[in-house]
């Protein structure tokens, strides 16, 4: 019974917490909200029963209809909750905030004694098998009932933690800003997670009151909350397997059996209470030594055992190849540069780790290459400031990238490149300015907007999503994929399946090409620096970007991955992608970028080639000689 | 300045063959360089050369892999920061320098932490005999401060207990040209005068080695030359080494 | 005006005690950026071992003391045994705010095993009453805020001229640059910690004095007071704590007595969740929105 109920509240609560990375410290403030629901929506009108208790509304609906009701008021405060988000406010301002939600709601329901009858609460709840109260006759039935629930729930649960979107809400958690750059809505992902997490807590409530019969403010106290967190860490955190282990050790075993031990004669209570002491000391227990949980979040494993027939999964890379219309880079005969490039390349063919035959940009079929759909500059920057306190960090910056080359963008430390890319890609607000993306003004779009336009980030130090494994790294680059819209969740798998299939093959490609493939189910955390960079450009290349912007993407790098980088980078120009690179190692610089934006002091100084800049004294003053 | 006079040469700074990274990459790869008591060395070298992932080996807040690094004849390798203070490694952030909470004067005091009360009080003094300009803005917050006063207060901060080793990250980031001259001219080269080893990381090649006493130039984690300062400014391969590829400059 | 004059009156005498734990609060999350969910079970702790030493037949004066002693004490060896090593895990923020969460909750029923779940008080009687201007306070009331006043200047003064003080002052400002002067910023954060027990056993007996009645579960609830007074001042700024302390005291009061006193928490609740999504860097500043941008 405390089993079923408990289990819907912390696989509501692990959705949020352990999946989507949403500390609710006041998420007991759902089941509450479900539970009073329940009572006033099943209780007749107050005044039936002689006005002995006050409360709201007094329905009196059939308990079935009322659960429906439940579960959407649950929804729609978990969602008004997750509207703190919007504020983007520091994680741990976020958690107070969730934590005072709670406890407004709670001292609300205590103090106002016409809302749902004050302190003493609702009583005389009506059952939803017909009589008051349980009873011996038909407790089991109820607890049928409720395990059936639960089975049910499981599958509807599944929806969301599990497959893509599950993967996505994963992505949100282990790094936000790594899944806004590739495109994800983090407050969306974030406030889905605690609207179907309010959902599930509500009905947990509800079914709770309408078997004990009675819902009163004493038995939400901010402890509850602790107790399923505790299921939930125990058990496993985002799994959901474990939540059902952590439920049974946790508020079933540690809370409601131990009320039965009996106690000294004058203190009954002791078992119960030495019961909360193990539960916190247990929490504490697992977050030093086991973080993971008992049951760990298993990750699928693509390609091998159970997946290999799930996910089509091809050995040859021969076959795998797909016919990209190749853009022949732009010509500079005339150019001095194209003969060093010429000696360069060479050269780094001769240790060429990709070989050309093998590399081609997968994509998807039916989609074509990335052209631009109008004649002008892929993206085209003018006048964009951007002001820290009262220094201008970006001052005035106009700048034209084209679609299908290497740009590239140079100047000292501090000269504002990384502000520049912060602007551009959404992730800094410019004081003024306009930026515009194939022919579209973006300046006042969010950061996953842009990148669902087609203008990909990378970061200077790369980042990953920790607990994913390399392949989901690359999964979760799949811009708008069915099984994260509506009716992908509403239809499941059999919607979404073809698209996924597609996505792992084309990962599997991204993977072989860059000689990956070995690593493809260890998690991110394990790589090494290189490779971290290598799984950050193929999510970047995931997302069928019309251009990529590489904040300094040899930094870090030894120079063996620094080769392969640059490989990898000059087998791509031939995409059609757009490049803006960011660098302070010039030598990439000079073999890859046609033209070359050198800022300074926040202003662009020049735009030219590496050969020109370098000539010009102006140059030289601010970028070499300081 | 009389008080540097009679006073006993300060010790040096030396780096032996230091290896240091981040991860499983090696940023320095073996460093060897000396800041001698009474000279400015001035570390250069172009963007990602590895000059600040140096200082923060030498002090401390970065594990050094391998070799072992020198105050005088004490061993200070991987000593935290505090220690190296005490110990009398005087450090000179690039950004974040002073304390902009604290007006003027607490910095100074904030400086001279370790030392007593009195001797504070006449460390002060030299401090303010050394930076007369300080005296006129001690009630000021350093928040407030423009630029140039701004690393006026951190050098006068961090000559407070009277190292023997000075380290300045690019103090003269984000300064005017005529404001980097002055730094430069006066004040680094103003605590080498005062017997001092100032190892003078620097992004400003030109104007770093021209207040230089010796210098180093960093290149991917090495260093590929030394000499005098004016020696290495007249060096042809600098340039190279700046100006980027050498594919472009050795045809 | 007379109600208002009285809960004015009562407002200061609450928010000197929210001043205090303030104060103590506002210090462990500025040097060591933890937000520690267990200071409420800390105060209430103290509330109850001041108990046991009033029980003991001890003045409530000298509990304070031997309480305070006692709270800073614990508040050192919960950071050092416990708070440090979490944050040397890096285990993140979520999981170190979980871990005091259950801290607190260990702390409450530690408190519950020993003293039950019965409300205690420290049954002492109301004193004498003052008329000052027009505020009508009780002797204990009165001490109450002489000492609360007596403590703030004290560590404000202390922050200027002790070495603890200075170095609190700088390692606050600039973890990094205090190094660089030599301060040893481990042995200073020990000291934050310290300060902050003292404090919060001061601030839990005079509760204790000053309300009617506690119990083992108050923490919770008074420590979201603490937070709002925090935040409404500007966290991590000790003048800003003892200012949101006197300003939520005095809203809290002056509510009460103007609307449904069981009101009173809300109140404060309300102007946590107003600072926050209006001003999260409160009255004295600071950083509070989430830093975004994504490199160094």
């Amino acid at each position: 019974m405390y089993f079923a109920t408990d289990l819907l509240a912390a696989w509501g609560l692990n959705l949020e917490y352990g999946v989507a990375g949403v500390l609710n410290f006041g998420y007991i403030a759902c089941v509450a909200v479900g539970a009073y629901a329940y009572g006033v929506l099943t209780l007749p009108s107050p005044a039936v029963n002689g006005n002995y208790q006050h409360y709201v509304l007094g329905l009196h609906l059939e308990p079935a209809a009322a659960f429906v009701i439940v579960i959407v008021v649950g929804c729609v405060f978990g969602g008004l909750v997750g509207l703190v988000g919007r504020h983007r406010l520091r994680p741990d301002y976020q958690a107070i905030m969730l934590l005072v939600v709670a406890a407004v709601a709670l001292a609300v329901s205590e103090a106002d004694t016409a809302l749902v009858n004050g302190n003493p609460g609702l009583t005389l709840l009506p059952n939803p098998l017909g009589t008051t109260g349980p009873t011996a006759g038909n407790g089991w039935v109820y607890v049928g009932i409720l395990l059936a629930i639960c089975f049910a729930g499981y599958f509807v649960l599944r929806r969301f933690s599990d497959g893509p979107l599950g993967r996505s809400l994963r992505a949100v958690r282990d790094d936000s800003d790594a899944a806004l750059a590739i495109g994800k809505d983090v407050v969306g992902l974030r406030m889905l997670a605690q609207v179907v997490g309010g959902g599930f807590g509500a009905l947990a409530g509800g079914l709770l009151a309408a078997f004990i019969g009675a819902w009163a403010p004493s038995a939400w106290s901010f402890s509850e909350t602790l107790s399923l967190l505790t299921a939930v860490i125990v058990g496993g955190v985002a799994s959901n397997y474990g939540v059902v282990a952590g439920v049974i050790l946790v508020p079933v075993v540690l809370q409601q059996l131990s009320q039965f031990v009996p106690g000294l004669n004058t203190r009954p209570q002791l078992a119960a209470d030495i019961g909360w002491m193990v539960t916190s000391a247990l929490t504490i227990f697992f977050i030093w030594f086991r973080p993971t949980g008992i049951v760990p979040d298993r990750r699928p494993r693509y390609g091998v055992g159970r997946h290999r027939r799930v996910w089509s999964y091809a050995p040859e890379p021969a076959n795998m190849v797909v016919d990209v219309p190749v853009h022949p880079p732009v010509s500079r005969a005339t150019s001095p540069m194209n003969a060093d490039s010429g000696v360069s390349q060479a050269s780094l063919d001769a240790g060429a780790i990709l070989t050309a035959t093998s590399f081609a940009l997968p994509r998807r079929p039916g989609v074509p290459a990335p052209t631009p759909s109008f004649a002008g500059p892929l993206l085209e920057v003018s006048d964009v400031v951007v002001r820290f306190g009262g220094v201008r960090a970006v001052d005035g910056v106009s700048l034209q990238v084209p679609a299908g080359a290497v740009t590239g963008l140079i100047g000292p430390n501090g000269a504002g490149k990384s502000t520049l890319v912060n602007a551009l890609t959404g992730f800094l607000r410019p004081e003024s300015g306009r930026i515009s993306f194939n022919g579209q003004e973006i300046s006042d779009q969010p950061a996953h907007r842009r990148a669902r336009a087609g203008l990909v980030r990378s970061f200077q130090l790369s980042r990953q999503f920790s607990r994913l494994s390399v392949i989901e790294n690359l999964l979760v680059g799949r811009q708008s994929h069915p099984a994260e819209s509506a009716l992908g969740i509403a239809l499941g798998l059999r919607y979404w399946k073809q698209a996924e299939v597609e996505n792992v093959d084309r990962a599997w490609e991204l993977l072989r090409a860059f000689d990956l493939h070995a690593k493809a189910n260890m998690t991110a955390s394990s790589l090494s620096g290189g490779e971290r960079r290598m799984v950050e450009l193929m999510r970047a290349l995931m997302t069928e970007p019309k251009m990529l912007v590489l904040d300094e993407p040899l930094a870090g790098l030894s120079p063996a991955w620094a080769r392969r980088f640059e490989e990898a980078l000059m087998q791509l120009r031939s995409s059609g992608i757009g490049f803006f690179l960011i660098e302070h190692e010039l030598g990439i610089i000079e073999r890859q970028c046609q033209e070359v934006v050198m800022m300074a002091r926040g202003r662009v100084l020049s735009v030219g080639t590496m050969e020109e800049l370098r000539m010009q004294p102006e140059v030289q003053a601010a970028y070499v000689m300081g | 300045m009389s008080w540097a006079e009679g006073q006993p040469l300060a010790r040096n700074l030396r780096c032996e063959d230091v290896v240091a990274g981040y991860g499983d990459v090696p940023i320095l790869k073996g460093i060897t360089v000396t800041a001698h008591a009474g000279r400015v060395l001035a570390v250069v070298g172009p963007n990602g050369a590895g000059k600040s992932t140096l200082l923060r080996a030498l002090l401390g807040l970065l594990q050094v892999r391998h070799g072992r690094i020198f105050l005088g004849e004490r061993d200070i390798t991987n000593e935290p920061l505090e220690e190296l203070s005490r110990a009398g490694v005087g450090y000179v952030p690039q950004i974040d320098d002073v304390f902009d909470s604290l007006r003027v004067s607490e910095n100074l005091s904030m400086g001279g932490f370790v030392l007593s009360r009195a001797k504070q009080q006449e460390r002060l003094a030299v401090v303010l005999d050394v930076f007369p300009a300080l005296s006129k803005l001690i009630r000021r917050y350093a928040g407030s401060l423009s630029g140039g006063e701004r690393k006026m207060v951190a050098i006068a901060r961090v000559l407070m207990p009277d190292p023997d080793v000075l380290l300045l990250d690019e103090p003269t980031a984000g300064l005017s040209v005529e404001l980097t001259q002055m730094v430069l001219e006066t004040q680094v080269r103003l605590l080498a005068t005062f017997g001092k080893a100032v190892l003078l990381v620097e992004q400003k090649a030109e104007a770093a080695l021209k207040v230089a006493d010796d210098a180093a130039v960093l290149v991917d984690g090495q260093v590929v030359l030394t000499g005098s300062g004016p020696e290495i400014l007249k060096n042809r391969h600098v340039a190279e080494i700046f100006l980027g590829s050498n594919i472009g400059m050795n045809r | 005006m007379s109600i208002f004059v009285s809960a004015v009156g009562f407002g200061v005498a609450s928010g000197a005690v929210i001043a205090l734990a303030s104060l103590g609060f506002t210090l462990q999350f500025g040097l060591t950026n933890t937000l520690n969910i267990a200071y409420g079970s800390f105060i209430t702790l103290a509330a109850f071992v001041g108990y046991g030493f009033v029980q003991f037949g001890l003045s409530p004066w000298t509990t304070m003391a031997i309480v305070a002693a006692i709270m800073g004490v614990l508040s050192v060896a919960y950071y050092g045994g416990f708070i440090r090593s979490l944050i040397r895990r890096s285990i993140g923020f979520g999981p170190l705010a979980i871990a005091t969460a259950a801290a607190l909750i260990f702390i409450e029923y530690t408190i519950v095993l020993v003293a039950g779940t019965t409300t205690r008080s420290y049954g002492l009687t109301s004193g004498t009453t003052y008329h000052l201007w027009d505020f009508v306070w009780t002797s204990t009331q009165v001490a109450i805020i002489v000492l609360a006043a007596a403590l703030v200047t004290m560590f404000q003064l202390g922050l200027r001229t002790t070495r603890l003080g200075r170095a609190l002052r700088a390692t606050a400002a600039n973890r990094t640059l205090a190094r660089a002067c030599g301060i040893r910023v481990e042995r200073v954060s020990v000291g934050a910690w310290m300060i902050s027990g003292l404090l919060c056993g001061v601030a839990g007996v005079a509760l204790a004095m000053t309300t009617q009645a506690f119990t083992y579960n108050l923490g919770l609830t008074f420590l979201i007071v603490i937070i709002a007074a925090a935040v409404v001042g500007g966290i991590g700024e000790p003048l800003g704590a003892v200012t949101g302390g006197l300003i939520i005291g005095l809203v809290t009061q002056v509510s009460a007595a103007y609307f449904n006193p069981a009101y009173s928490d809300v109140a404060a609740f309300v102007l946590l969740i107003a600072a926050l999504l209006l001003r999260p860097t409160g009255l004295f500043g600071g950083q509070a929105r989430r830093s975004n941008v994504a490199t160094a």
